[in-house]
């Protein structure tokens, strides 16, 4: 409104308005943003964190750091993001953490509701999809959270989805999210294949083994923590085969 | 006596105080097929009776899970305890979602009474035609409770309803003070060796067997489960031996024997074995009720 109430007055009355406009604007000015800092509520609140997934051919790995800040401040230091949701599925979600919790919340629900209605485990592409229309009906309220959906698929292989606030999601082969998705995604690219280069490079799909996706997620959530505020503390790596969750802490940076 | 004046609404009452809509929907429980509880320190037990099948029909769901640590076993209208166990799933997940715990059992089934007892005073519905048995485990312990079309809802040690339960419900009191300090697979057994007073001589035993209780979320045991249960507890044979005055010469060819592999089940050599009234004969191996199949 300030912008177009300048323009107006100096259309309307020309230079001179403009001039002792400008002036009394200056000394206003901080006191504005003030006054509008203190009236204005975010709803929301950046708690900060990394979450990454790695699908393999018959399993998936999903890692997280535990550490929760808010702001400069550290509001936990041994708090999971990762959330089992069947017994072939894992969500890991970053942001906001409250609404990581109504999030998940409301999709542990939804799920025994299917269980209960259906008879059986939900499976995780319709996971995806219900994760994404549950998501976009806050089209204009979002759930400020990314969000990555981990586990195997109905033939058994791994496969993982990763979610925007708004409820977009796509299918991929290793995904990294949250504050230091720009340090760890080209680390992922770089060591299991380049997802996003065009023309795509032959490379053979799900040739990652299980020992390995393990490390590769053990180090990266190392780059993390070293070079990013928000992430560190201790690391969270579980690894979703048919047989059943193995779970892996690591120590991570705690500054 | 005058019942034909005073039984067309269940807004009437009889001289004698009594309302007998809701009477009759009572005997609607007795013609479901027998449902047995039980319970013991850490675990519950209901044990359900199919209706045997036809050749082209399957037989409705008896026991229907409610939440991780409750489920029902139903004698009566099924279309009556489906929109109960609608209102009870609905119930127990909103309470869990809003307070992150079960939903304690006294309440949830107190709750379910003043919601049938609606029914039974408004002109414009009728009674749910339905008794339900409940099996929970909370912290409180372990819980059988019964619900009945009267919007009656009682805390049991153990009960049985629906047909021909007499014989399961005599059972059951015989044994009563022995099931608190029972395992986990002697009680079971219990229910079988119960439900099987119910069950008619000819027709192989179609059970469907519920268990929950500490660390064991709500589970129907599957065939296979129930199955080897049926094999290993014989129930005493004067449970299905107690009318052989009619049982036909000529049937005896058709009895599965107990090398016989091709029945579900091998209860029918009865007639010529000798009457053990044994006691529960329990399994040792301990893995049945812990593996996580879900059937």
């Amino acid at each position: 409104m300030d912008e177009f109430n300048k323009i107006f007055k100096s259309s309307v009355f020309g230079d001179e308005a403009r001039c002792s406009d400008e002036q009394d604007e200056e000394i206003n000015e901080f006191e504005e943003i003030g006054r509008k800092r203190k009236k204005k509520f975010d709803p929301y609140e950046a708690n900060g964190g990394t979450v990454l997934a790695i699908a393999g051919a018959d399993f998936a790995v999903v890692a997280c750091d535990t550490r929760l800040s808010s702001g400069y401040n550290v509001t936990s230091q041994d708090q999971t993001k990762l959330f089992r949701m069947t017994k072939e599925s894992m969500v890991a979600s970053t942001g906001c953490w409250c609404d990581t919790l109504a999030l998940t919340s409301l999709l542990e629900m939804r799920i025994q509701m299917y269980e209960q209605e259906h008879n059986k485990t939900m499976a995780t592409d319709s996971l995806a999809q219900m994760i994404s229309i549950v998501m976009y009906n806050r089209r204009f309220f979002p759930y400020f959270t990314s969000s990555i959906l981990a586990g195997l698929d109905r033939k058994g292989k791994g496969i993982v989805y990763y979610f925007d606030p708004v409820g977009h999601y796509e299918r991929c082969r290793y995904r990294a999210l949250g504050t230091s998705y720009a340090l760890l995604q080209p680390c992922l690219d770089e060591l299991l294949g380049w997802e996003n280069l065009l023309p795509s490079k032959p490379v053979p799909v799900f040739n990652v083994s299980k020992q390995s996706a393990i490390e590769i997620a053990q180090k990266c959530l190392e780059i993390a923590s070293d070079r990013d505020l928000f992430s560190g503390d201790k690391g969270e790596i579980q690894c979703i085969t048919k047989d059943g969750v193995t779970s892996t802490t690591i120590l991570l940076r705690g500054d | 006596m005058f019942r034909g004046q005073y039984d067309n609404d269940v807004t009437v009452w009889s001289p004698q105080g009594r309302l007998f809509q809701v009477e009759y929907a009572m005997e609607a429980v007795g013609l479901g097929t027998a449902c047995v509880g039980l319970k013991s320190q850490e675990l519950a037990v209901v044990v359900g009776l199919y209706k045997p099948e036809n050749q082209t029909g399957l037989s409705q769901p008896k026991i229907i899970p409610i939440d991780r640590h409750v489920g029902i076993c139903i004698a009566g209208i099924t279309a009556d305890a489906r929109v109960l166990g609608k209102y009870l799933r609905t119930e127990c997940l909103t309470y869990r979602h809003s307070y992150n715990a079960p939903y304690p059992i006294s309440r949830l089934v107190w709750n379910l009474g003043n919601k049938m007892q609606i029914s039974t005073q408004r002109y414009d519905r009728r009674p749910h035609g339905v008794g339900l048995l409940l099996a929970a485990y909370d912290k409180n312990g372990s819980h059988i409770y019964q619900v009945m079309p009267s919007a009656n809802v009682f805390n049991c040690k153990a009960m049985a309803i629906g047909n021909r339960s007499q014989g399961a419900h005599t059972y059951l009191m015989k044994h009563a003070d022995t099931f608190p300090y029972c395992t986990n697979d002697e009680l079971i057994c219990h229910g079988i060796q119960a439900i099987s007073y119910a069950a008619s001589i000819d027709e192989p035993l179609k059970l469907s067997i519920g268990i929950v209780g500490k660390d064991q979320p709500f589970k129907i045991l599957s065939n296979a489960e129930s199955l080897s249960y049926q094999r290993t507890c014989k129930p005493p044979d004067d449970a299905r031996n107690h009318d052989m005055s009619w049982y036909p010469e000529a049937l005896k060819e058709f009895e599965f024997t107990e090398n016989d592999d091709a029945g579900p089940s091998d209860q029918g050599n009865a007639p010529t074995s000798q009457p053990s009234h044994s006691d529960v004969t329990p399994v040792t191996s301990g893995n049945q009720i812990n593996d996580n199949k879900s059937s």
